[in-house]
């Protein structure tokens, strides 16, 4: 019995039309690259496509909490090398666990400095994330003086290239995060008052949640995220430089995008970027395995973005006039 | 440049920009010297275009990622079109079709599909980028007619040829802003584009026009940027959008519609060109600019917001005084 409402509840939770439309858009990708490239559907590619959608998994989660809180995060990639270069020098020198604890850290700090700035400067978080991607960039690349470090011990790589199993250890790290994170954002009091303050800000400031306190607090995680984002893929590369993140919050983006998380706030899940993650991944897959040159990949990758979102705007703009219409019709009827 | 306006009292960054010169020349011996000074509006020539492009776009509450790359792609297919022995007039005016095309582009998905502005110039730097690495072959493009530099070689009048472009397309913005019906609308979209709507003003028309403005000055600071290297390459302007951004900013211009114009964004750029040359003559690293620059824009616009009699209130936010003050749901910043 428990178990049928179990399985009703995940039924209903489909039909969220956010998270449903990210599934059909990965079982579309998922499909196509299928049957139309050949050497997609081995186990070795597919496990490496699940490789590369956790990494982009870990850094869009920053992006999806920056979203959710009608904001964005654009110095997730800056933050995630800023953290990722600190703390490879001090694992490269063999403080492994001081290493990533200041990694983290740095992540927690970048991420509270803008939350600060954007919730009580009022400065729009466009701007305010804008400036710490140029302050954290340069103070990575200022620190390698633009070389690379190496020299990362084995104990620490294994959390970018390990394996349990078949199953990549970046993978399970993702997993656990998407559990922890998928759950919390629907049970806990941090979840639900960051879906409040994205969706409308002005009405959960007059339910009295403390909408500042949230939006430090969420910019903060993205930057935590970002963090752990940095030190796996320091882990996987075995070496760390001060521009690694460059292209990631577009990549992000696209990831969330895809996944249903919207640009308006306080719609989409951590679920979906998940999705998304894996939707990203597949396309840059298949764009390799068919040997196109990452010129026209960028290319597909912009048009796809606005592809996906025009179709979401134009659906959404035809079901906002089927519904004035209704509106109108029963206004008729009762005149 | 044209930063002589008849204001009476100046506005904050103005007083920015004029401590920042005065700090600088009395610190840095080689600050104020001609070729300096010189050095200093030549290198800000190409921003301040790409900054006047963004600053229309910014008044109308949008903003336009896609200049960096349209700039690559004006220039690399500029160069391309002159390498075929096309003359530079009509090989010139080719490439500023095309960036006023993707402008134009943007501005149609805007306005008339009603896809969100980031969305769309976003999908639109990747697509312009992926173009220009296709059709440039990934390589850089050089070995077109000599002539190309007298944009940014040549002299008018004993007057830097980079000089008199700005200077004009500043101008013509400047009246194009102030005094046509064309600027009065965009200001009054930027303030609320329903009710500029409903008073009749053809919005989606001038929404584009500005998003096709927008493309065609990116495009110009493409094809000087390819005189100025004698060469060009697909991503040569990368970064410049945000550069832009970050100049349009500092000099006031609100992103939230309604308030700055050409010269305020002359301001901003120049705030930013005497940052770097002085930070340069110092002898800070690149990487440390960076930094500088990322912080700069933080205080600068913290600053301009916070506007108040008391120049303390400047420094510090003032706390929340009830619903009227705080932010409304428009707060959001996009």
């Amino acid at each position: 019995m428990k178990f049928k409402n179990k399985l009703a509840q995940i039924a209903s939770s489909l039909r969220d039309t956010n998270t449903s439309r990210a599934l059909f858009t990965l079982l579309i990708f998922f499909v196509a690259s299928t049957i139309f490239v050949n050497r997609f559907f081995t186990l070795n590619n597919l496990i490496n496509v699940l490789r590369q959608s956790a990494l982009v998994f870990s850094f869009s989660i920053g992006m999806a909490i920056a979203m959710l809180l009608a904001g964005l995060d654009l110095s997730i990639g800056a933050v995630a090398a800023y953290s990722g270069v600190l703390a490879a020098s001090l694992i490269s020198n063999g403080y492994i666990v001081l290493g990533i604890i200041v990694g983290l850290l740095v992540g927690i700090t970048c991420g509270l400095i803008s939350g600060v700035i954007i919730s009580k400067y009022k400065v729009p978080p466009f701007i305010m994330t804008f400036g710490m991607m140029k302050i954290a960039s340069g103070l990575a690349l200022n620190f390698t003086k633009g070389e690379s470090i190496y020299g990362l011990s084995d104990k620490f790589r294994w959390i970018g290239v390990g394996t349990i199993g078949l199953i990549p250890a970046p993978l399970i790290i993702c997993t656990v995060l998407l559990i922890l994170l998928a759950y919390f954002g629907k049970r806990s009091v941090l979840g639900r008052r960051i879906y409040a303050v994205g969706s409308n800000r002005n009405a959960a400031r007059f339910s009295g949640i403390p909408c500042e306190r949230t939006l430090m607090i969420g910019y903060a995680l993205s930057g935590l995220f970002s963090g752990i984002a940095g030190l796996m893929f320091v882990a996987r590369l075995g070496s760390a430089e001060g521009i690694m993140g460059d292209g990631w919050p577009l990549q992000a983006i696209a990831a969330c995008v895809l996944g249903g998380v919207s640009f308006a706030g306080g719609e989409g899940t951590i679920q979906g970027a998940a999705i998304g993650a894996l939707c990203v991944a597949i396309m840059y897959n298949v764009l390799n395995l068919l040997g196109v040159s990452p010129s026209w990949q960028q290319f597909l990758i912009g048009f796809v973005i606005i592809f996906v979102i025009s179709i979401d705007f134009i659906k959404s703009q035809i079901i906002r006039k089927k519904n004035i219409s209704n509106k109108l019709r029963t206004m008729q009827k009762t005149a | 440049m044209g930063k002589k306006g008849k204001k009476l009292h100046l506005s904050g960054p103005a007083i920015i920009l004029i401590v920042l010169v005065v700090v600088s020349s009395l610190f840095i011996n080689s600050f104020i010297r001609i070729g300096n000074i010189n050095n200093i509006l030549r290198q800000a020539s190409m921003l301040s275009l790409v900054a006047m492009g963004q600053c229309i776009v910014i008044l109308l509450a949008g903003i336009d990622l896609s200049q960096g790359s349209v700039m690559g792609l004006t220039g690399v297919s500029t160069a391309l079109i002159l390498s075929k022995g096309v003359p530079l007039v009509p090989g010139i005016i080719l490439g500023l079709a095309i960036a006023m095309f993707c402008g134009l582009i943007n501005g149609y998905l805007i306005s008339y599909v009603k896809i969100p502005q980031f969305v769309a110039t976003f999908g639109m730097f990747g697509m312009a980028l992926g173009v220009a690495l296709v059709i440039s072959d990934s390589r850089v493009i050089w070995g077109f007619p000599e002539t190309v530099r007298v944009i940014h070689d040549g002299e008018i009048l004993g007057i830097s040829a980079p000089f008199v472009i700005v200077g004009i397309i500043y101008l013509i913005m400047f009246w194009l802003l102030k005094f046509t019906r064309f600027g009065t609308s965009i200001y009054a979209i930027g303030g609320n584009a329903t009710a500029a709507e409903l008073s009749g003003m053809p919005v989606k028309r001038n929404v584009m026009l500005s998003y096709g403005i927008s493309g065609l000055l990116a495009g110009a600071a493409g094809i000087m940027l390819m005189a100025r290297m004698n060469s060009a390459r697909a991503i040569m302007g990368t970064g410049y959008e945000f550069e832009a951004i970050a100049a349009v900013i500092l000099g006031g211009t609100n992103r939230l519609g309604g308030k700055g114009g050409a010269v305020e964004t002359i301001t901003g750029v120049l705030i930013l060109a005497v940052v770097r040359n002085a930070l340069n003559l110092i002898g800070v690293s690149v990487y440390l600019q960076m930094v500088a620059v990322g912080f700069v824009l933080i205080v600068v616009y913290i600053i301009n917001q916070n506007k108040g009699s008391n120049p303390l209130r400047k420094w510090f936010p003032v706390k929340n005084k009830g619903l009227v003050s705080g932010t409304t749901g428009n707060g959001n910043g996009r």
